[in-house]
């Protein structure tokens, strides 16, 4: 009977091993329902720390003109693809943003050539913070700081006004 | 005397009685048209650009925007990069809703022959412009930690996301504006000023942190107030200011305004 019993289970197991390995594979693809339109926009707002793919999204947005709904993946592979992001970082979706990783993809979205040493050494995120300063794109900080959610809202609005006037003159009048 | 005083006390009663009772049949009358003088008006989203969301009281959630909208009292509206909206709160009153602001609409009435507005700006900027119309329209613009109040005339207000206050740019020089910010007096409370024009702006005050400030065509306090005369003992024409009307009214103009604050200008006895 005891045989009979573990014959039946192991017969039960080997049927549902299929179904359980099915599930594990299926786990993966239920991912989180994908932000549109302006909501990202009051969720960045609300952050203490604005996060590599909060700052990606809206860096091409800017680029663009238009808004992107398009998963991180693809929005990194468009920002490398015009150099605005560096693959050596290795930065993730979450990973927390610092004032000079944004810096450097502001500078180089806005194609901002930065001064003598800038344009004798090349850009990194120390120089384009230090442009980013002297143009107030950005407000203050180093280079290895955090950024908050409500700082990028304020760096994306004077990067797009930056883009359309060459300044950011306007947003301080 | 027990029967006195109890006839004294009813009598006292009946006396005060109406005073304690509820509002008469003309009281009751008159309180509806009280009300009905305060009419709610709906805005209308009469254009927008790009990725605008709106939400209004009866809606769960954010909406896309669509043209001829009507938002009433309680609306919230949000653009994204590159996304503009415009509200027409009056046939007088426009509002544009710069990209990427966040904006509600806390209230919108009209209280007998005048318009009064709120606006609640979260972050972002919006441009008003007030012409003249048959209300008297009163609008209130709140940021986090300030209130701008105008009464006529066009400008922007503008509310950045980290400071929390907001600045105001004026673009005509007619109206009022009052803007007060929870902070230190500047030191031109109540002051009358004038822009670059010559034109007086009535009631204009600032209350502001070091990050308010209100700007006249592009100048900030300092080069308004105290700028403005750094380095004029080198300036061979240093009256050749257009801001102070009272200084460039010509030599033979009455000073009105302050003459014994500064010295009379060359030419003058």
């Amino acid at each position: 009977m005891n045989r009979f019993r573990l014959a039946v289970l192991a017969a039960a197991l080997a049927t549902a091993l299929p179904l359980f390995a099915l599930q594990d594979k299926e786990a993966p693809k239920q991912e989180k329902p994908k932000e549109s339109r302006t909501a990202y926009l009051r969720r960045i707002f609300e952050k203490d720390r604005a996060s590599y793919g909060d700052a990606c999204r809206a860096v091409l947005s800017v680029i663009k003109n238009d808004h992107s709904d398009a998963d991180h993946a693809a929005i990194v592979g468009d920002l490398g693809g015009r150099g605005v992001v560096n693959a050596d970082w290795g930065l993730q979706e979450s990973s927390l943003l610092t004032k000079g990783t944004l810096a450097y993809m502001v500078c180089q979205a806005l194609e901002i050539k930065g001064g003598v040493t800038m344009r004798l050494f090349g850009i990194n995120r120390r120089y384009a913070l230090r442009e980013c300063l002297h143009r107030r794109l950005i407000a203050s900080g180093t280079t290895d700081e955090y950024v908050t959610g409500r700082e990028l809202i304020d760096v994306i609005t004077n990067a797009t006004i930056h883009k359309e006037q060459g300044h950011t003159d306007s947003q301080y009048k | 005397m027990m029967r006195t005083t109890t006839v004294l006390i009813l009598m006292a009663m009946t006396a005060l009685a109406p005073a304690f009772a509820g509002p008469s049949a003309g009281e009751q009358e008159k309180q509806p048209d009280a009300a009905a003088k305060r009419e709610e008006l709906e805005a209308t989203l009469v254009d927008f650009k790009g990725t605008v969301d709106v939400k209004r009281p009866e809606d769960k959630d954010w909406v896309a925007a669509a043209r001829n909208m009507k938002l009433k009292k309680g609306s919230e509206l949000c653009t994204s990069v590159a996304s503009t909206a415009s509200l027409l709160l009056t046939g007088n009153v426009k509002i544009d809703v710069k990209p990427l602001t966040q904006a509600k609409l806390e209230d919108l009435a009209k209280l007998g022959s005048d318009l009064n507005a709120d606006l609640k700006l979260k972050f972002g900027s919006i441009e008003v412009d007030i012409q003249k119309g048959d209300l008297r329209s009163d609008m209130k613009v709140s940021a986090p930690n300030s209130t701008t109040s105008v009464s006529g005339s066009n400008g922007i207000v503008r509310a950045p996301a980290t400071e929390g206050g907001c600045r105001v740019t004026l673009r005509t020089t007619t109206g009022t504006w009052r803007h007060d910010a929870a902070g230190v007096d500047r030191g031109i409370f109540g002051a009358d000023v004038a822009d670059n024009h010559g034109n007086q702006l009535r009631d204009f005050r600032v209350l502001a942190e070091s990050h308010d400030f209100i700007d006249f065509f592009g100048r900030n306090r300092d080069e308004l107030y105290e700028g403005r005369f750094a380095g004029k003992a080198a300036d061979p024409n240093p009256w050749s200011v257009p801001f102070f009307e009272y200084a460039n009214q010509g030599p033979t103009s009455a000073r009105v305004k302050r003459a014994s604050a500064l010295p009379l200008p060359p030419g003058i006895p």
